[in-house]
């Protein structure tokens, strides 16, 4: 509505109707006197009209009989001002309270009244972010909305987060929602995401959250066509903070916060058994014998030793480099000590974050400036070198050149300095290092000198593994991992975004946008001489990842009004993409030199190394949107867009959406306030990934890929082999095809409002990478033929309990359910995302996309288990699916609370009916660490151990006496080490309930009264305290479910030694002047 | 009304003018669309370390109990408790990077004009074909790597053993056969006396026919080979560059230490220690046989409870050691064996002295006295020889063989009571393919076995 007024105002202004027998001149403001821009003022009755300058001054000539003005700006309460005898009018507008932050950002950037908007879109405005304290942008939408599902990679500083809109729509296009940034899209790239490595930061957590005004959540196809390929999950519309454009010429805003990170959930280790290996075929009762170096803890029972080590001191010996400490080779193990909790000091600690920023708003004559500076460091909750430091600068610039011509320039830089910790399946890595380690070993030093019986010395790696220090150990000692390694990363990222925006005619707007989003990313691993792995000899690695994207967008907006009935808005536009993605790596294996200085040469040419990897994407678009309005109550929207991608350059692709929604009601006086209805119909695409259109021939390294045996065809010469993957030069789009059906109601004079919407959407031509047999020729082809599915309903709503002068009380939730179904699958029987052969994340046809798969139980007809001649169970030769890593369904309750300067916010999330796979857990049971395999149980008859052996009526053994459905059997050492453990065929019996329910945030704030502030010149002061996920209720063991040890790939549910994550409070102070 | 028709027909010039911007990009700058047939047929060779000293070896020596899985999933393998899904990278290394690359670089070569290269890759391709046959039971080999038959149908073991068998044959004959098999390549190396690529073709051919226990066939080819000298043979190079080393040596060095041993301390050794250890009730140790230098060669001894896999830098398995691809040991064991099945006792002694032999000219000692025929003959000689040869060869070689013999030499066969008789077909064929036969289990026998 108010647009249409601005429109019939500036149509008047143009066309210079000089009827005016008087005029008109004064202010609107609001009711803190601050000037509102834009504002609409319309003589009622006629179609002259203006609106207001950036101080909020409008002159405006009254026609001859003229009595009022209309006056309006978007989340005020609209006036009718009295024109009679006034020559000046200083006009105060009240704010709605129904209608403010009922605001929505369409794709294009435009900002539009939630009550006019068609779609299911959402606006999450900065304080409710910035709240959680995040360092992360994303992580702060947690539990805010419905219908978006955020997964943190892992408590590591600065890791990224996965995030799903609507559920998974494709296979191997992009798995993010599309970011627009001030109306340009960026880059979220999470580049890694395997099994092993380091977990990387979120391109994403190179914005700085302080700058950002609001992030809309567009949820729906319709109202992401304009955006054609890219948007098929989704968007998220980030707008920053612009220069105010009224009030004082200057303001300042600052805030510092101090933030206490602790893991939130361990594993439990046993303290009972020593390091060493079980008896499984006879003297039951005496549980195992003490073995060093071994990787079990299966040895002997702790409190029947003597009470010293026996050791042998005429021979080698280890000195520790931590305590000095001498160790002796072992004669026989007497100690009693555990040292369980040493070890973990040795790895945990609290982590720290400091965030510090400062925002400078300047108000020229023409121009407004937003500045912005911040820097946060965060010490990791992991001890040595686990850290993230970011600072970013931000300036947001409008020009008014003129009355016809702005210019507005954004722009930012984000410099990221990252220490990372290897993870996951991984012998460098922290969790398996640390989590294995036998309870009778104390991990304290790590490294130092070993010296033989001859007296040389050599430098060492100490771990369980290599209780002297001769070498390096099997698994990397966790002080090594965190201490000696080190995997720095280096990210300079630059945003520019210049605009320029030229009023043709005062109904035609002519915008072009550019958008340049540039970082560099540089990545080094170091494994020092006597890392556990591959790298026993030293390695060291570096990335060079650099990615340009550019995005031009030139677009005219405008309106017609054909008569008071019906009213129309259109925006036709171009846009150019060009995405530039570069990686360099280059690496020197046994290193000539043992050091760890980063000197890429120290190796012989044989063992240096260079790989590249390049990619260059475009894509050019016509796009068009049209609104009309129908009597007021009646919205529809038409929009599309035509598109030419790299990957199919031949082909023109159109994405077509539709919407219409009538208002029922609109009148807040009432107790059924405001009804609207809305449907929607939209298409996305998803253009196939380049490259894939050929066979191509790449190199070789023939060997056991799957254990890391292998021999580099480089080493020879030189081999490539056709790929195992067969191009198809026939590809086609995928496309994404919604319906939508919602409803925006509000009741109580629009204090309760609620939304609600059912979504139907169907991926089809879904492209994926199908297995075929390898007899073939092929392992794997391209081809477009699944279909994936989306269903699902959304619930939000909000209640204003209280609205005083004094207090505010606001309840607020949001429930989401979705099913995300793989209904097409032809050709093949699954199709594997990620994870290891055992268990995996993996896509079967009538499934839930990115099912738990692997082995399972061997069962009768009948559903019993099929038991062995020794009464235990076994495995299926075939794998299936054991799991769903998707919630049934997920929710938000919050609660705001204020009265006066105080404020207390509370946030609840849940995630409810999902599955992830215990890989941790089964390990755990492997090693016998596991508090489980360190009962003792009394054989009730004689039984039978997994192994075949009978352990005697009446004897003490370690493990349980499990039935399985023939009687009793004894689950000992040959259980746990075979198919009860986790490196058995058996994956099912560690896939987990993982639903959570966690106090996400609750924070406690004060400002300080303004009647204090004045006198020391200050204009707001708050301080706060936050809690983030202080609180946690799952029934997962050992770990906060909201992990996946594939990061923010398509693969999820899978927990094996994910870097734990983490519960903080965070202490702030702001304040402006 | 007016503005959006212009607006649209700019947008629509825009977008049609730039229709340029979007073409030539979908061309890979990352991986090439055609590489010369070396190589091509580089990786034809140097696959055969995946299956002859890699995975398929591992788990082949863990089913003949030459070998123990002492950790994590080798416990379970070891167990035969395994998954189709064990055996995906096996089938792919043997199909997709074997046989077809094998025909690719066949294609490619005699195209290019190089007719040489391509007879050794029909060699190789014999070599995929056979042992694909002998794993794995009835398998797909006509309709491999065509791409009218995206399903490729399965033909019966003795079929498809015959085309390999015709495909070593045809490049024994053919082109370059008379040079030493270190031609055209920097994989395979052989000794002093030098083994060509059509003696090697010839030992295949032995083992191939000894698997389909055709006797005569066996020890004609085995002759065939030449392996005359002590150094005859056929090895993989390896060398301590990183990823050129010993893949046992990788595995167990690097990768996956205590997987695979000779078992655990105290409690079961594999049947390989057994035999060669002299205080054990299955030592074979006499007045004429000492094994102690060759158990030291294959083991380090006890660490960690276990039975060591000698990785050091003195043992069979050091991280620069060779590998054989087929070895003099092998080879003269197939002349015994075929010769003593054939009555022909003399010569199968005389090959079974050169065998042990072998092992004092490569331990440098004097363990092994030659035996006659009143130490050994008729069944006895016979076990003697599958002894020798299970004591000597690694793999898939005596795996074949405790199959075709029905385990005569009473290897312990862990927790079941006969041998397992193929390996699982894998998941991916499952997964894929239309003309998947079935699954098979453990105990369902191939044909050529039976």
């Amino acid at each position: 509505m108010k647009r249409l007024s601005l429109v019939i105002a500036f149509v008047c202004f143009a066309c210079g109707i000089a009827m005016a027998q008087q005029t008109v001149t004064g202010t609107v403001q609001d009711s803190r006197g601050e000037p509102l821009i834009g504002a609409s003022l319309l003589v009622e009755g006629t179609t002259s009209g203006t609106v207001t300058d950036i101080d909020g001054n409008f002159s405006i000539a009254i026609p001859e009989g003229a009595e009022n003005l209309v006056v309006s700006y978007t989340g005020f309460t609209t006036n009718v001002v009295s024109i009679q005898g006034n020559t000046v009018l200083d006009i105060v507008l009240e704010e709605n309270a129904a209608q403010l932050g009922e605001v929505v950002v369409t794709a294009l950037g435009i900002e539009r009244r939630r009550d006019e908007d068609l779609s299911s879109a959402t606006l999450v405005k900065a304080d409710v972010l910035q709240r959680s304290g995040e360092t992360g942008v994303v992580q702060g939408l947690a539990g805010k909305t419905s219908g978006i599902n955020i997964t943190r990679n892992s408590g590591d500083p600065g890791a990224g987060a996965y995030i799903q809109i609507r559920g998974q729509n494709t296979i191997l296009g992009d798995a993010s929602p599309l970011i627009i940034l001030d109306g340009v899209p960026i880059s979220n790239s999470n580049i890694g995401g395997g099994t092993a490595g380091v977990v990387q930061q979120s391109r994403l957590n190179d914005i700085n959250p302080q700058d950002i005004e609001s992030i809309t959540v567009l949820k729906g196809a319709s109202a992401a066509a304009v955006y054609g390929t890219g948007a098929a999950n989704g968007v998220l519309v980030i707008n920053t903070k612009r220069g105010r454009t009224g009030g004082k010429k200057y303001s300042v805003s600052a805030g510092i916060s101090y933030g206490l990170d602790e893991v939130n959930r361990e594993y439990d280790k046993q303290d009972v058994f020593g390091q060493g290996s079980p008896n499984t075929t006879s003297n039951f009762d005496q549980f195992g014998r003490s073995v060093r170096n071994t990787g079990l803890s299966w040895g002997d029972r702790i409190a029947d030793r003597s009470g010293t080590d026996v050791v042998d001191t005429d021979g080698g010996f280890f000195t520790g480099d931590q305590t000095g400490t001498v160790y002796y080779p072992i004669t026989e193990k007497g100690d009693r000590s555990t040292f369980n909790e040493v070890n973990r000091e040795q790895v945990f600690q609290t982590g720290n974050t400091v965030d510090m920023n400062v925002g400078i708003n300047f108000r020229g004559d023409n121009s407004n400036t937003y500045v912005s500076f911040s820097n946060l460091q965060q010490e990791g909750l992991l001890r040595g070198n686990s850290d993230y430091d970011r600072s970013t600068i931000r300036i947001n610039q409008d020009f008014n050149m003129t009355d016809k011509l702005n210019i507005r320039v954004n722009s930012s830089y984000s410099g990221v300095r990252s220490n990372r910790v290897q993870t996951g399946s991984n012998l460098a890595g922290l969790y398996l290092g640390y989590l294995r380690t036998s309870p009778d070993f104390d991990n304290t030093d790590y490294s130092g000198v070993y010296t033989d019986a001859n007296g040389i010395a050599s430098e060492g790696h100490r771990g369980y593994r290599n209780y002297l220090g001769i070498g390096r150990p099997a698994y990397n000692n966790p002080g090594w991992t965190i201490n000696r390694q080190v995997n720095p990363s280096e990210v300079d990222r630059f945003l520019v975004a210049p605009e320029l925006n030229y009023d043709i005619l005062p109904n035609l707007k002519f915008t072009a946008r550019y958008g340049l989003d540039y970082y560099t990313d540089e990545r080094r691993t170091v494994f020092p001489v006597n890392s556990a792995g591959d790298y026993g000899q030293g390695g060291l690695f570096r990335d060079e990842i650099t990615e340009k994207t550019q995005n031009l967008f030139l677009i005219l907006t405008g309106n017609n009004e054909f008569s008071d009935a019906f009213s129309m808005d259109y925006t036709v536009g171009y846009n150019y993409f060009d995405n530039d993605y570069q990686r360099l790596s280059g690496s020197a294996t046994n290193l000539l030199v043992p050091s760890d200085k980063f000197i890429i040469e120290n190796a012989i040419a044989s063992n240096n190394g260079s790989t590249q990897f390049l990619s260059r994407n475009k894509k050019n678009g016509v796009f068009g949107v049209l609104n009309f309005t129908v009597i007021q109550n009646l919205l529809v929207e038409v929009s599309g867009r035509a598109e030419r991608t790299a990957a199919l350059p031949d082909n023109i692709f159109f994405y077509p959406s539709a919407s219409i929604g009538y208002k029922v009601l609109d009148d807040d006086t009432k107790g059924i306030s405001f009804v609207k209805l809305r449907a929607s119909y939209g298409e996305v695409g998803i253009e196939p990934p380049l490259y894939r259109n050929l066979s191509t021939f790449v190199p070789t390294t023939p060997g056991s890929g799957g254990w890391g045996d292998v021999l580099d065809g480089l080493n020879y010469g030189g081999s490539y082999a056709r790929s195992s993957i067969q191009g198809n030069p026939n590809l086609t789009n995928e496309i994404v095809k919604e319906i939508e059906f919602g409803g925006d109601f509000r009741f109580l004079q629009n204090r309760l409002s609620i939304g609600l919407t059912y979504y139907d959407r169907v991926t089809k031509d879904a492209l994926l990478e199908v297995e075929t047999p390898p007899s073939s020729g092929f392992s794997s082809r391209f081809a477009n033929i699944a279909e994936i599915t989306n269903t699902g309903v959304e619930f939000d709503f909000a209640y204003n309990l209280i609205t005083t002068s004094d207090t505010r009380w606001r309840i607020f939730g949001n429930a989401s359910h979705n099913e995300n179904t793989v209904t097409e699958l032809p050709d093949v029987s699954r199709l594997i995302l990620n994870g290891f052969t055992s268990t995996s994340s993996a896509l079967v046809e009538g499934e839930t996309f990115a099912a738990i798969y692997g082995g399972k139980y061997a069962r009768e007809a009948n559903g019993d288990l099929s038991l062995n001649e020794n009464g235990f169970p076994f495995n299926d030769p075939e794998q299936d699916v054991i799991g769903d890593p998707n919630p049934d369904w997920r929710g938000g309750l919050g609660s705001e609370f204020g009265y006066k300067g105080i404020s207390l916010s509370v946030l609840f999330e849940t995630a409810q009916g999902q599955d992830m796979w215990n890989g941790t857990k089964g390990v755990l049971n492997y090693f016998g660490i596991h508090p489980n395999t360190a009962n003792i149980s009394t054989a009730p008859s004689d039984i039978k151990n997994a192994a075949g052996a009978t352990i005697p009526a009446g004897t003490q053994f370690r493990g349980n006496v499990i039935d399985f459905g023939a009687g009793p059997v004894a689950a000992d050492a040959s259980w746990y080490l075979g198919n009860g453990g986790g490196f058995g065929e058996i994956d099912e019996q560690f896939v987990e309930d993982a639903s959570w329910t966690r106090l996400r945030e609750v924070t406690l704030s004060y400002s300080l009264p303004l009647s204090m502030l004045k006198t020391v010149g200050l204009s707001n002061l708050s301080v706060g305290v936050t809690g983030r996920n202080l609180v946690l209720w799952t029934p997962f063991e050992g770990a906060d479910p909201d992990t996946n040890l594939t990061g923010a790939s398509r693969g999820r549910g899978l927990n094996y030694f994910n870097n734990p994550g983490s519960r903080s409070v965070l202490f702030n102070l702001k304040f402006g002047f | 009304m007016k503005n959006i028709v212009y607006a649209g027909l700019i947008s629509a010039a825009l977008f049609t003018s730039c229709e340029s911007i979007v073409d030539d990009l979908n061309l890979n700058p990352n991986e090439f669309t055609e590489v010369p047939a070396q190589l091509v047929f580089n990786q034809v060779v140097l696959n055969t370390a995946a299956i002859a000293e890699a995975e398929p070896l591992r788990i082949s020596g863990m089913w003949s109990d030459q070998f123990a899985g002492t950790d994590r999933q080798y416990i379970t393998q070891d167990r035969f408790e395994v998954g189709a899904a064990t055996f995906d990278e096996v089938w792919e290394d043997l199909f997709q990077q074997g046989i077809s690359q094998a025909q690719i670089a066949q294609e490619q070569a005699t195209s290019e004009g190089l007719g040489v290269i391509a007879n050794y890759a029909k060699l190789l391709e014999g070599y995929y074909v056979a042992e694909a046959a002998l794993m794995f039971g009835d398998v797909p080999y006509s309709e491999v790597n065509k791409l009218d038959f995206p399903d490729p149908t399965y033909e019966p073991q003795e079929q498809v053993l015959a085309a390999a068998i015709g495909l070593i044959q045809a490049s024994i004959g053919g082109q370059g056969a008379g040079n030493l098999v270190s031609t055209a390549n920097q994989v395979l190396t052989t000794g002093e006396g030098g083994t060509t690529w059509g003696e090697f073709g010839s030992a295949l051919l032995a083992r191939y026919y000894l698997a389909q226990s055709d006797y005569a066939s066996a020890l004609s080819a085995a002759q065939a080979a030449n392996f005359n000298d002590m150094t005859d043979g056929v090895e993989i190079i390896h060398t301590t560059t990183d990823f050129a080393e010993n893949l046992i040596y990788q595995f167990e060095a690097e990768q996956r230490a205590n997987y695979l041993s000779f078992g655990n301390d105290s409690t079961v050794q594999s049947t390989l220690y057994n035999f060669l250890a002299a205080d054990t009730p299955m030592s074979r140790a006499d007045g004429k046989t000492d094994d102690a230098a060759r158990l030291a060669l294959f083991s380090s001894g006890v660490d960690q409870g276990i039975y060591r896999i000698n990785v050091n830098d003195d043992g069979f398995f050091a991280k620069d050691a060779n590998f054989p691809l087929i070895g003099y040991p092998e080879v003269q064991l197939i002349i015994a064996e075929s010769a003593a099945r054939t009555g022909d006792e003399e010569t199968a002694l005389t090959a079974l002295n050169n065998a042990r032999n072998y092992w004092d000219q490569l331990t440098g000692t004097d363990s092994y006295d030659d035996l006659d025929d009143t130490d050994l003959s008729g069944a006895d000689l016979i076990e003697a020889i599958l002894v020798e040869k299970y004591v000597s060869v690694f793999g898939l070689p005596t795996f074949y063989d405790i199959i075709r013999t029905d385990n005569l030499i009473g290897a312990d066969m862990d927790t079941r009571s006969t041998p397992a008789e193929r390996f699982l077909y894998p998941s991916t064929e499952i997964s894929s393919n239309s003309s998947y036969p079935g699954n098979k289990t453990l105990d369902d026998p191939t044909p050529v076995f039976n």
